[in-house]
């Protein structure tokens, strides 16, 4: 008989070894696996946009070959300048960029037509035109900035040189107009059907996390204080505001939930800043020693900040947003007793309290649920996606939101802009230049295109170190490469180098300008435009000239560097109490409104970029401060809007004392608005009204004139005085 | 048929314009309601790649306009 044992040992040892291996080869897996979708989820979008953006080239490229068109580099250079990672930015910015040109063409064939025979009055003309654009490019946001640049920079590659051969003129503009549209249809070809990545995804990132933050700051509380989420929230509605606005050409649900999307913004502008300002108005009775009061205020809110949470974890799919909707409305409904109850039980447990404080407050709560509910509801039809036809169906309309333009800032840009035009015309004039108009097309689109840049001499310091390369790298191809490339492949050759740098270094945000002076340098450089082939004259010629350019846009920054300026901040503080004053007197003012442009100051005053320095915090502060006593101001105007005459005369006349006050902020005038405001309440809570007020309408008012008498109460009179100088300097 | 009596070039203010040019503008136009309205109908919703659609539907458009000049 044979013996089965080691036999039967040595197969359980063999299956036992095989399952190890089993399981070693499914760790492999899992891991390779693991591995390739991260590079799938991280890698692979910036591959394939490299990819796109070398086809689009390569196509326009072809294009522009095979049409014989004068200068193919000019394509190509639009498809670097339009390209983007998104679709839909994409076709945004080219559509866009196309108004632009033509506008910019037009322009360029009317001034060659008016004053091609005498060169003062041309330079004059051209320099307004810049200064115009550089203006528009400030004034409006996103890619319709761009439009206004480029309809600067088409009159340098279009006037200019129809100056030299005015007979061509025609001839130049329609030729530049194929170029330019040869790269704009070849740039949204590629990206709309080659590996297209959509805004909708982006835009729902956004809202989701936003909502997220929002829900775990309200149901925990800020450790850090209100600055950093405050900030955070607002870059956070711009850029939705920029998203939103490239959608317009995308096939996706972004464009249909166009109008939600804005109305979602708003609504959160109204939420977060509500819930700023009944934070601060604890933080002031904390600091006042008025313990009692804000912690009946915080017991109040509490059921609130529980509603937010589920499980300590911020609502994530449709039903826990149900949830989330059912258990604030539920808080909506039973707030009124709940404070009638903490009322009462303060009164007996601490009769020296100050009730008005707990219904200030109290005010303030219940506004801050009214506009979540309202935000949540928005929140639930974006996120739940109902189908394209029944948001259709959806009859509203959300306010657009408002700009605030400073004039200041504006017109410096716009004379700057003029200015290094006609410095470079100039020198081109007196020392007859031959790559005058190079330096001139340089300088014009570094001056629009950094008008708008919070710093921007750290912009033109990264935009140079990308021009520096270019040029090195067009004395690579033009000296060593292009002389060997005989056709169309070997060209592309010669010129994917610099393209796939171009891409790579545009797409990662921190050398983002490099990539675009590289590109830019390259393209306008690059030896295959009349004929193939170096001529190192004119590659010299060319690099001083750009130089030179970038050294006079850089000098002429430097001088009117005016967002680093002091005289900028404390503009920014007197232009909010200027707000202010508007909000207290203009009767076109509205709350959405007064909020929208109240923030779009903050926003183009360039400190929501620098979130960690000292000034930014202090203009945070100051935007705080502006917007409380703004809504406040406000609502005390809708509750007068129903009063009798003779209180609606005294609401009156608390807004023009408010408003003289904001007007010149100084201690004379502040006493001046509390005495009054002392005065109007001790009457209010008199009951001297009797027959002219409605008891609630008397409590509306006692609430909003204790609040804005807090407010107002709170400026420290070091703080007037700083920014009563700054005002005056 | 109609390029009969289509010219392939017209002046527009001196210039000659290729009547190419004008199908170009009218099919963009064509297509950019055409697709406001694929879009309000929830159309993109049913089809597996839109952008490859609206390209389509551009090009055959554009065609069938060319078509008529030539």
């Amino acid at each position: 008989m044979l013996n089965m044992q080691p036999i039967n040992r040595g197969m359980q040892r063999l299956l036992a070894g095989l399952s190890t291996l089993g399981q070693g080869v499914r760790f492999v897996a899992d891991c390779l696996q693991q591995a390739a979708t991260d590079w799938y989820r991280q890698d692979f979008p910036l591959i394939g946009y490299l990819f796109k953006y070398l086809l689009a080239a390569l196509l326009a490229l072809w294009v522009a070959l095979k049409m014989e068109m004068d200068q193919p580099a000019t394509a190509l250079l639009t498809v670097v300048i339009v390209m983007h990672f998104r679709s839909g930015m994409v076709i945004t910015k080219s559509y866009y960029r196309l108004i632009g040109t033509v506008i910019g063409i037009l322009f360029s064939m009317l001034l060659v037509a008016w004053f091609a025979q005498d060169r003062f009055p041309f330079f004059i003309a051209a320099a307004l035109w810049i200064g115009m654009c550089t203006a528009g490019s400030l004034v409006y946001r996103n890619f319709q900035s761009y439009g206004f640049v480029l309809a600067g920079y088409t009159l340098c590659i279009v006037g200019l040189p129809a100056t030299l051969t005015p007979w061509h003129t025609f001839q130049i503009a329609s030729t530049r107009m194929s170029e330019i549209g040869v790269g704009l249809l070849s740039a949204t070809l590629v990206s709309e059907l080659v590996l297209p990545q959509r805004l909708w995804e982006n835009i729902q990132a956004v809202v989701r996390s936003k909502f997220r933050d929002f829900s775990v700051l309200l149901g925990t509380g800020a450790p850090a204080g209100l600055n950093q989420p405050f900030l955070k929230f607002m870059q956070d509605v711009y850029q939705l505001e920029a998203f939103r606005s490239s959608a317009q050409f995308e096939t996706d649900d972004a464009r249909v939930h166009s109008a939600t999307i804005n109305r979602l913004n708003v609504q959160f502008m109204a939420v977060s800043t509500t819930y700023v300002v009944l934070q601060r108005l604890i933080q002031r009775l904390h600091s006042r020693a008025a313990l009692k009061e804000a912690d009946a205020l915080q017991a109040l809110m509490q059921p609130l900040s529980a509603a937010v949470l589920i499980d300590g974890q911020p609502a994530s799919h449709a039903e826990a947003i149900t949830q989330v909707q059912q258990a604030v409305a539920a808080f909506q409904q039973d707030f009124d007793a709940c404070l009638a109850v903490q009322l009462q039980h303060l009164m007996m447990m601490h009769p020296e309290v100050n009730q008005l404080e707990v219904e200030t407050g109290g005010e303030l709560l219940s506004r801050l649920a009214k506009e979540l509910a309202a935000y949540l509801e928005t929140y639930a039809l974006l996120v739940a996606q109902p189908r394209a036809r029944k948001v259709a169906s959806r009859e509203f309309t959300a306010d657009q939101l408002h700009m605030h333009i400073d004039w200041l800032p504006v017109s410096i840009a716009a004379i700057r802009g003029a200015l290094t035009l006609l410095i470079l015309a100039a020198i081109w004039m007196t020392i007859d230049w031959p790559s005058g108009i190079l330096a001139m097309t340089l300088g014009v689109i570094t001056s629009t295109l950094f008008a708008a840049s919070p710093a921007p001499m750290a912009t033109i310091r990264q935009f140079s170190v990308g021009v520096l390369l270019g040029i090195v790298l067009v004395y690579i191809s033009n000296v060593f490469w292009l002389t060997a490339a005989h056709d169309y492949v070997m060209l592309c050759i010669v010129i994917t180098p610099a393209i796939l740098l171009t891409a790579w270094l545009s797409a990662r945000p921190a050398t983002a300008l490099v990539g675009a002076g590289l590109g830019i340098a390259y393209f306008l450089m690059v030896g295959f435009n009349q004929a193939l082939g170096d001529n190192p004259v004119k590659y010299f010629n060319d690099s001083i000239a750009l130089m030179v350019a970038l050294v006079v846009s850089g000098i002429m920054f430097s001088l009117t560097d005016y967002a680093a300026s002091p005289w900028a901040q404390a503009r920014v503080f007197t232009q909010l109490r200027k707000l202010v004053v508007d909000a207290c007197l203009h009767t076109g003012m509205t709350a959405p409104g007064f909020e929208m442009r109240t923030r779009d100051l903050i926003q183009r005053s360039g400190s929501v970029h620098r979130p960690q320095a000292a000034e930014s915090v202090r203009v945070v502060e100051a935007l705080c401060a502006a917007l409380e006593v703004g809504h406040a101001v406000l609502a005390l105007r809708a509750v007068a809007r129903g009063l009798s005459a003779q209180p609606y005369q005294l609401v009156q006349r608390t807004l023009t004392l408010v408003a003289r006050y904001y007007k010149q902020p100084g201690l004379v005038q502040q006493q001046a608005v509390l005495q009054w405001l002392d005065h109007f309440l001790a009457w209010l809570q008199g009951g001297e009204y009797a027959d002219a007020l409605l008891s609630s309408q008397a409590r509306k008012l006692i609430t909003q004139l204790h609040f804005i008498r807090l407010v107002i109460a709170a400026e420290l009179p070091q703080d007037l005085a700083s920014t009563s100088t700054g005002a005056a300097s | 048929m109609m390029h009969e009596w289509i010219p392939r070039e017209f002046a527009f203010l001196d210039a000659h314009v290729p009547t190419l040019f004008v199908a170009f503008l009218l099919a963009a136009a064509a297509i950019w309601l055409m697709d406001k309205a694929l879009a309000a109908w929830g159309i993109y919703d049913l089809v597996w790649y839109p952008a490859l659609l609206r390209v389509a539907l551009f090009f055959g458009l554009f065609s069938v306009f060319g078509l008529m000049v030539y």
